[in-house]
């Protein structure tokens, strides 16, 4: 299986631009649905899943490559030069964006610049470093995904009804959350949380944006902040969405911050 | 009671069925705000109601809980509009746990804005420690599961290596003795010589089926070597052999294969042998062994037939099962293994091979698709 499959890669749009767009832990490319369409009359969107979600193959998920981000950044890196992307610009949400920091610094030719929604390169607090949990609470989310396999597998395949305004969604919700393996849900869960790429963020040289939600669990401010401090040269947006996924909750002022970063980098001011 | 009164009386209705519920139930903003929770929550929580309508539904939740719900289950909201049957645990004011179901769906106005999120809660602690029990079950079963596995291919592995590792020292055994034969020997090295290449050939058939064993169990099943042959020489020949050995014993065929058929003839011989040197073996020595065979467009139909002492139903039953010897009646000649490997061969060609047995005789059939 070629990896536009394994990764089930989808490119839309037309442009000289590329922008790459990346979904973190819990969900897949189906997040990106109300922004990615409004950059495609400006540039190519690749859009995928991380091997273990979505519509991946699962069958190449190796517990070994996938224990670390490094495995993720891989793929990224692996996706890019199958579709010879060069210069391009990458969003990453949530893991996703801590991903795409390793993955450009593999491959310094891909991307020209990186847009960070609710990154943390750590999510546990650790000696004045505040990351919004303890070790311990971490623990318990782990142990959480692994007695809850009910409401993995019952999320995963919600019956759908009394949803008419949604029906384009039902088809590809019910197949792409059916085929997300819980075990590797759990996997996935352990990878990203208990993961420390704090001395990854240091050492980028490329433009950066941060998206900070207000009353973001997952990200706290502090956190959005910290990755701010550590990127020189970078920019942080604190937005009025609240919550840790502004891709969906508030797609208008995503594309908003988006678009004015990308003009204001295109135009060089 | 006029309308109005009824009217008042309805609502008072629905607000009673609203705070006491046997589900919890929260109205929240579309950013998780508690903006009204029910009596019940309230009861479960160790809260009083008002208190709730500050806090966020996310407040209640347990921390992987609440990562689940910002990672997953707030997309799912998003995306379709609702999600349900989800396993959650909300915190009471004092840390309690209480184990529920959680359902939530978003209430839109005519443009579509969300303005309210719905979440029914469902206590479910009898049923997740019935989970939790049933989990322990499983991971307990797939613990025997797993060494049970491993006890057996152990067993499997180490019968093939030994089968393997039995052929080189048998085959210079045979060799040595091929070489002293052709020697000046006296009367009593010959038959020594005799008996010593007797118990090689006897020695190297059992390897063979040991081999033949191990590959049925490891290799995914006997493999055939198809050609389309004419059946009756290939059966013939293989009679033929033991009617040699077995001078004294009356061996009688009725062979009636027109056809062509696609089969692996060394794998048809070696089975139809084995039944014939079991029906001499087993079978009344004054009786004689009869064999049948019958083809036509449908499949060919082999009997293997002999007299004498019945085989006991509850031998029967296991008959092509490995290592299964008739322990009743004593024969010193094998493992046990010839008839599973038969059976096997039967399998493999698609066919079956079954057995019968009563006083008037004991028959092998063996029957194969065309």
């Amino acid at each position: 299986m070629g990896i536009l499959e394994r990764n089930n890669v989808s490119v839309y749009g037309e442009g000289p631009g590329t922008i790459m767009f990346a979904h973190g832990f819990g969900c897949d490319k189906a997040m990106w649905r109300y922004v990615s369409p409004a950059f495609e009359d400006q540039y190519k969107t690749v859009l995928f899943d991380n091997v273990g979600a979505g519509g991946s193959d699962l069958s190449a998920y190796s517990y070994e490559k996938y224990g670390s981000l490094e495995g993720y950044a891989d793929d990224i890196v692996e996706i890019g030069r199958e579709l010879a992307i060069k210069d391009a610009v990458f969003v990453g949400h949530s893991v996703s964006a801590m991903i795409g920091i390793i993955a450009a610094k593999k491959a310094r030719e891909m991307f020209k610049a990186l847009v960070l929604v609710g990154p943390s390169p750590c999510y546990i607090n650790d000696d004045g470093y505040v990351g919004g949990f303890t070790l311990p609470q971490m623990e318990e989310l782990l142990e959480f995904l692994d007695t809850n396999h009910l409401g993995w597998s019952a999320a995963m395949a919600p019956v759908i009804m009394g949803n008419p305004d949604r029906t384009e969604l039902v088809e590809e919700l019910t197949n792409s959350f059916c085929r997300t393996d819980p075990a590797i849900a759990k996997h996935f869960a352990h990878t990203t949380f208990l993961s420390d790429t704090r001395p990854e963020i240091s050492g980028i040289d490329i433009p950066v944006l941060v998206l900070q939600c207000s009353n973001d669990v997952i990200a706290p401010e502090a956190v959005g902040e910290y990755v701010h401090r550590n990127i020189p040269g970078s920019r942080l947006v604190v937005m009025k969405a609240t919550g840790h996924c502004p891709n969906l909750s508030a797609p208008e002022e995503t594309i908003a911050h988006i678009k004015e970063y990308l003009d204001e980098l295109s135009t060089g001011r | 009671m006029n309308s109005q009164q009824a009217d008042d009386s309805l609502i008072d209705d629905f607000e009673d069925f609203f705070d006491r519920s046997l589900n919890g139930y929260v109205i929240a903003s579309p950013t998780g705000v508690i903006l009204r929770a029910n009596a019940r929550v309230g009861a479960w929580l160790g809260y009083n109601p008002e208190d709730l309508t500050k806090m966020n539904v996310t407040d209640l939740l347990s921390i992987g809980g609440k990562i689940f719900f910002e990672t997953h289950l707030r997309p799912l909201l998003h995306m379709q509009g609702m999600f349900d049957e989800v396993a959650l645990e909300l915190i009471g004011s004092h840390g309690k746990r209480l184990p529920v179901i959680a359902n939530a769906m978003e209430r839109k106005d005519e443009q579509g804005s969300v303005m309210f999120v719905r979440f029914t809660f469902f206590r479910a602690v009898d049923r997740r420690k019935y989970e939790q029990n049933l989990r322990e079950e499983r991971a307990q079963a797939v613990k025997g599961l797993r060494s049970e596995q491993e006890v057996s291919a152990l067993r499997e592995q180490f019968i093939a290596v030994l089968g393997h590792d039995l052929r080189n020292p048998l085959a210079s055994i045979d060799a040595g003795i091929r070489l002293l034969a052709k020697r000046p020997l006296d009367r009593r090295a010959v038959a020594i010589v005799d008996l010593v290449r007797s118990s090689t050939i006897r020695m190297a058939a059992l390897i063979d089926d040991i081999l033949d064993f191990a590959r049925g169990r490891l290799g995914g099943g006997i493999s055939l070597d198809l050609h389309p042959v004419l059946l009756e020489p290939v059966l013939l020949h293989a009679i033929e052999e033991l009617r040699i050995s077995n001078p004294d014993r009356q061996i009688k065929t009725q062979l009636d294969l027109p056809l062509p058929a696609l089969c692996d003839p060394g794998r048809l011989s070696q089975l139809v042998s084995n039944l014939v040197a079991n029906a001499l073996t087993h079978g009344a020595h004054d009786g004689p062994v009869s064999i049948t065979a019958t083809q036509n467009a449908s499949g060919f139909e082999l009997t293997v037939a002999n007299t004498g002492l019945p085989i006991p139903p509850s031998v029967l039953q296991n008959l092509f099962q490995p290592f299964k010897r008739e322990a009743e009646r004593a024969s010193h000649q094998g493992l046990g293994l010839g008839l599973y490997i038969c059976a096997q061969i039967a399998q493999a060609h698609g066919g079956t091979l079954s057995a019968s047995s009563d006083h008037a005789s004991t028959r092998f059939t063996l029957k194969l698709p065309a």
